[in-house]
């Protein structure tokens, strides 16, 4: 790339990240807004930092959420990315209809899938937990991994694994050395994807999350009810905080890593 | 490696059993139920009848579902042209990649309403951007920033851009530099390179972007309802209240089965005008 | 290898089902026997109850208070009739407690139990959705009528007319549920808002249909709005104007001439429900005055229970849309759902209403 293409592509980036980031500084400013109504500033104080250590509720919640958010995306990463794989080798009959199959979760309402969810088990006489959210977030989560995996997967080169078996690599050992590394930011980017969405999931939550196993989303869908109560955005400052410390350490480590090779 | 249909089956299998249980069972149901009728207050009454059907295709919802694809497209090729530079950018980063696509995440792992609000405070007639601009003489009146359809679509913007980042990331990462070397040895201008290799290597991870980002977006209704305050309405809000306030279980279900029919065929008349190779990668 | 993960998860999903399958739900709760349960499950508006008062119960009766929150009525019914879940105590409003009732979704209350039911005011005993008080108890009471601001608007509004008043274009609220805004036009319009006949219906949308280019937004949280100025003069619930008003004073609510609507959310205890007494004990202890009051100062809405309203600090005694002379309280409504026919007719013409 040439020198002025590089500054003009730094500097867009740092806009877009301007963009992701300046909402992110308004929910920071109002986590500490007297006010208990979402978008007034009514003056400065502290009060909130205090109570939120109180509310058990909402650190309880927190955890169901990351507790789905990572069994969900561990589940429909690894789903999605066999069926990826799948999709990229082989021709096989009916290979249209799954591919249509795969789509359906990304056309479709969450409401209809969370609606649809209560109404069978119901049926079947279950009574809702914590892990009767997870089929549901699931579902909607493995055609995204798959998607994005595939399309990496689209331009891979497969003499690269034929010439590993050539070399008298099984199955099991050309996968994991020269597949996996290959497609693992397919792998990373439909993860986080998953994760993202698993994260923020509030229909399919709500109607089959059992009583008392709130998630973060649901907490705060019923916390808005007056608006985006400050507790809110002190909770939303401590997670946005605690990630990007979380991501600077790994993020780190990463590029250490990446040295070393 | 022996590359039997067995082996397709089994990469496969568990993938679709989940789908199948969780997915396709639900879907089915809904389409039962969008075939009953419409008791008084929301009794699912189980007899045959079409009238979900025939209150779906009305002028009403086709104006409904028209301007929720026209929003929602508006928003995929604005992200579009946000996410390719930037993720371009991002990948071109070097050990900082994995680093920056994080940082990228992070934001949208705190809750979609808590981020819409922070626009609201910034947006709404009384926001920090009509203040400002008033304060400074520029306008009189504040700009309707929210409650306008161009609200909606800096929402959907917003709230999809990673959608679009992502996948577009991970084909850009796995970009050969060696073809970008030899098109610039044959003397092709960057421009001529961008277009001729760059730009046809990437075009799986555009379109899954493209497909992700577009296609979910259509059905959202926390953006409307809070941007416009529910005075703009897509699909999503008429479904949402089709089930959750008006009780029509059956006017929902058939909206949803008829908005997946077109988004799915629209899908599938898209590949065809895709070029071939690419066309494995989709139906 | 591959075979692994089709085994795995095979296993995982039936162990899945397993779990989740085998709860018995026809446990036995008709007798009567007065012991404590160990926890408790409440369904609720959610920022309705406030947490002290939860934990306040939890101290004294060694009981575990499973809280969880909806955001409509229809929210609640669909969750409470899947019978996935045995709520012990949810909060419907008004006709869903009939409609609870005729769904056979209710059981009776042993008001034995409750015997701080008599701090309940009599004007809200024996309701119309619960004509002889046997499977609710009142909570809280509203109504929808007109929130103003008098910074802007210095005359008190005195009809649903005033929201057309082409001054306010652009400044506002209305409420985001089809039938509340039917009920405000049908009232304008001097029909009988809840049996409307088809033409009066479309009447009615038409009217509404030159309102819209004053409205902001559909709104039923008026609160934040109210109190930054954004709006001016709102078609809202009364909670949400006394919430506002703590915030601004220039806030007030007033019943429009034409009557407004009342609405009461009660105490119910679905047949799933495992503990009932306790449930019985729970609804006791929200009754008793000093807690009660807690309640109203977390969220001003109107107490039905008028040991609590005589304790209540003056400040939250005189918060708008409490304090209505009686002949003004008897000319509000209560709400009743139209038939599925009409209902979708309904839907139809808000929503038309917006798009067009």
């Amino acid at each position: 790339m040439r020198d002025r293409t590089k500054k003009i592509l730094f500097s867009f980036s740092l806009l877009v990240f301007l963009f992701f980031y300046i909402p992110i500084l308004f929910v920071i400013i109002f986590s500490f807004n007297d006010s208990k109504l979402g978008t007034v500033w009514t003056g400065f104080t502290l009060e909130w930092y205090t109570s939120i250590f109180e509310n058990s509720q909402l650190i309880g919640a927190t955890i169901n959420s990351l507790y789905i958010a990572i069994i969900a995306t561990l589940i429909s990463t690894v789903l999605g990315t066999l069926a990826a794989l799948a999709l990229h080798r082989y021709t096989f009959i009916g290979k249209k209809a799954v591919e249509f199959l795969f789509y359906i979760p990304v056309v479709i309402p969450d409401i209809v899938v969370a609606v649809a969810l209560l109404a069978i088990y119901g049926i079947l006489n279950m009574s809702l937990g914590l892990n009767t959210a997870i089929p549901g977030h699931v579902a909607i989560t493995i055609s995204y991994v798959m998607l994005v995996v595939l399309a990496r997967l689209s331009s891979f080169d497969n003499a690269l694994e034929e010439a590993a078996s050539d070399l008298g690599a099984n199955g099991w050992q050309t996968f994991w050395k020269v597949t996996f590394p290959l497609i693992f930011p397919g792998v990373l980017a439909g993860g986080l994807l998953a994760f993202t969405i698993s994260l923020d999931e509030f229909v399919i939550s709500f109607f089959t999350l059992g009583p008392g196993d709130n998630t973060l989303p649901v907490l705060v869908y019923s916390m808005v009810r007056l608006g985006v109560s400050p507790e809110v955005n002190v909770l939303s400052t401590f997670i946005i905080v605690i990630m990007v410390i979380a991501v600077l350490i790994i993020g780190l480590r990463m590029r250490k890593g990446g040295e070393a090779k | 490696m022996r590359r039997s249909l067995k082996q397709a089956y089994l990469l496969l299998s568990p993938s679709l059993l989940w789908l199948t249980l969780f997915l396709v069972v639900p879907v089915i149901f809904i389409a039962v139920i969008s075939f009953t009728t419409n008791g008084d207050f929301g009794a699912i009454i189980y007899e045959f009848s079409t009238e979900a059907y025939q209150a779906a295709f009305s002028s009403l919802y086709a104006k409904v579902i028209w301007q929720s694809l026209w929003w929602s497209f508006i928003a995929t090729v604005i992200c579009l042209f946000i996410a390719y530079p930037f993720a371009y950018f991002i990948a071109n980063a070097g050990k900082w990649k994995n680093l920056l696509l994080l940082l990228v995440m992070v934001p949208f792992w705190t809750n979609l309403l808590v981020r819409l609000y922070a626009w609201i405070i910034l947006m709404n007639n009384n926001g920090v951007i009509n203040n400002f601009l008033m304060k400074i003489g520029f306008i009189d009146e504040p700009l309707a920033l929210m409650y306008s359809p161009g609200g909606v679509i800096i929402g959907l913007v917003y709230g999809f851009l990673p959608f679009m980042i992502l996948p577009i990331y991970s084909s850009i990462e796995q970009l050969d530099k060696t073809y970008l070397e030899a098109s610039e040895d044959l003397g092709a201008g960057p421009i001529k390179t961008f277009l001729h290799v760059t730009l046809p290597l990437t075009f799986p991870g555009i379109l899954a972007g493209f497909i992700i980002t577009f296609v979910p977006s259509i059905s959202v209704f926390v953006v409307t309802d809070l941007f416009t305050g529910g005075k703009l309405l897509m699909v999503g809000n008429v479904i949402r209240d089709a089930f959750l306030v008006e009780m029509n279980w059956q006017l929902g279900a058939a909206l949803s089965l008829l908005l997946m029919i077109l988004v799915l065929l629209s899908l599938l008349i898209f590949m065809r005008f895709t070029n071939r190779k690419d066309r494995k990668l989709l139906v | 290898m591959k075979k692994f993960f089709v085994f795995a998860l095979l296993s995982m999903m039936i162990v899945f089902l397993a779990a989740c399958g085998n709860d018995d739900k026809d446990a036995d709760n008709a007798g009567g026997e007065k012991e404590l349960s160990d926890e408790l499950i409440v369904f609720n508006w959610s920022e309705y109850i406030p947490q002290e008062v939860i934990e306040g119960f939890e101290e004294e009766y060694g009981v575990d208070v499973v809280y969880s929150t909806y955001n409509s009525n229809h929210e609640m019914l669909t969750k409470v009739q899947s019978g996935t879940v045995a709520y012990d105590l949810v909060f419907p409003s008004d006709y869903y407690v009939k409609q609870m009732v005729e769904n056979d979704l209710l059981q009776e209350i042993n008001f034995d139990n409750i015997p701080n039911y008599e701090n309940i005011a009599n004007a809200w005993r024996n309701m119309p959705f619960d004509p002889d008080n046997k499977f609710s108890v009142p909570f809280m009471y509203g109504y929808d009528g007109i929130a103003y601001n008098k910074e802007f608007i210095k005359e008190a509004p005195t009809s649903w007319e005033d929201l057309w008043n082409p001054d306010y274009a652009g400044k506002v609220l209305l409420l985001e549920e089809s039938k509340e805004v039917s009920n405000m036009v049908q009232q304008l319009l001097g029909n009988d808002m809840n049996n409307p006949t088809e033409e009066q219906l479309e009447e009615g949308f038409e009217k509404v249909k030159e309102l819209i280019p004053n409205v902001l937004a559909f709104d039923s949280t008026a609160s934040d709005r109210l109190v930054s100025g954004e709006t001016w003069i709102a078609h809202a619930y009364s909670g949400a104007a006394a919430t506002a008003w703590l915030e601004n004073p220039n806030i007030d609510f007033v019943l429009p001439e034409e009557g407004g609507i009342v609405w009461l959310d009660a105490m119910v205890i679905p047949k799933t429900a495992k503990n009932k007494y306790t449930a019985e004990v729970f609804i006791n202890y929200l009754l008793r005055p000093e807690v009660s009051k807690q309640l109203s100062e977390f969220i001003p809405y109107g107490n039905p229970n008028e040991k609590a309203v005589e304790i209540l600090d003056e400040n939250i005694k005189n918060s708008p849309g409490i304090n209505f002379p009686e002949e003004v309280i008897k000319r509000a409504e209560w709400n009743l759902p139209l038939d599925a026919d009409r209902t979708q007719l309904m839907n139809r013409l808000f929503q038309e209403s917006k798009v067009e």
